[in-house]
């Protein structure tokens, strides 16, 4: 993997057409703006990390079984004490 | 109307009862109305929510203040508003779950909960800003044994 340092205000450039600028550093979030060609997907990680896994939950077959041993095998839900009725 | 169901064949449901996802699951943005069934042999807890237009998929989700009580992710406001939850309306969260069949391996993914708002049922998948795992064990691993 390479790795660059970049300051608030500077870029880096992937291809010729496709800039990635460091906007604004606070805490543990920076602000990246991305100038990229309409063609170009831009995706958060996450997003596509969430949609492989929804693929995978939606092109497995549960079996029963296994539902319910993991229905057998999950706590029982916890009751809250000081809830009033 | 009569739907078809991945895994309980032919189903009857109140056409009213069928829910509307405002922002639609994540890889599978053509498809917005999901039915949200469940197994009394299973109970409460797991839910079925099943595609009305495409009876192949289904995903089996799991209420996750349940499994997860600590859960309490930040909704952001206009989330709430696209749903119809009123500002300090309490929120379910259901989490998509991998059930594999060595279901020890099970995963749900926090990172990216289904809300679902029963009344107006509008429902949608949002991916929180908070850090959460998108594959967080529904078994702890000292309960293995089973």
């Amino acid at each position: 993997m390479l790795i660059l340092s970049r300051k608030c205000g500077e870029s880096i450039m992937l291809g010729e057409d496709i800039q990635l600028v460091l906007l604004e550093i606070s805490g543990d979030k920076v602000k990246l703006g991305i100038e990229a060609p309409k063609s170009v997907r831009v995706l958060r990680g996450e997003l596509l990390q969430t949609m492989e896994s929804n693929r995978l939950a939606a092109s497995s077959l549960v079996s029963k079984q296994a539902l319910a041993g993991l229905k057998k095998n999950l706590p029982a839900p916890q009751k809250e004490e000081d809830s009033s009725v | 109307m009569i739907i078809q169901t991945r895994d309980f064949g032919p189903i009857e449901i109140d056409d009213r009862e069928l829910l509307d996802f405002q922002q639609p699951i994540y890889g599978f943005e053509h498809l917005s109305r999901y039915a949200l069934l469940s197994d009394p042999e299973i109970g409460s807890g797991f839910g079925w929510l099943q595609s009305v237009q495409e009876p192949e998929i289904c995903f089996i989700i799991v209420q996750l203040a349940a499994v997860f009580p600590s859960y309490q992710p930040i909704i952001p406001a206009g989330v709430r508003r696209q749903l119809g939850f009123q500002p300090q309306e309490e929120i379910p969260c259901w989490g998509i779950a991998v059930i594999p069949a060595e279901f020890q391996n099970s995963t749900v993914n926090l990172k990216s909960p289904v809300l679902i708002n029963p009344r107006p049922r509008h429902a949608a998948q949002i991916i929180l800003d908070e850090d959460y795992p998108i594959r967080a064990k529904l078994l702890a691993q000292d309960q293995e044994e089973g």
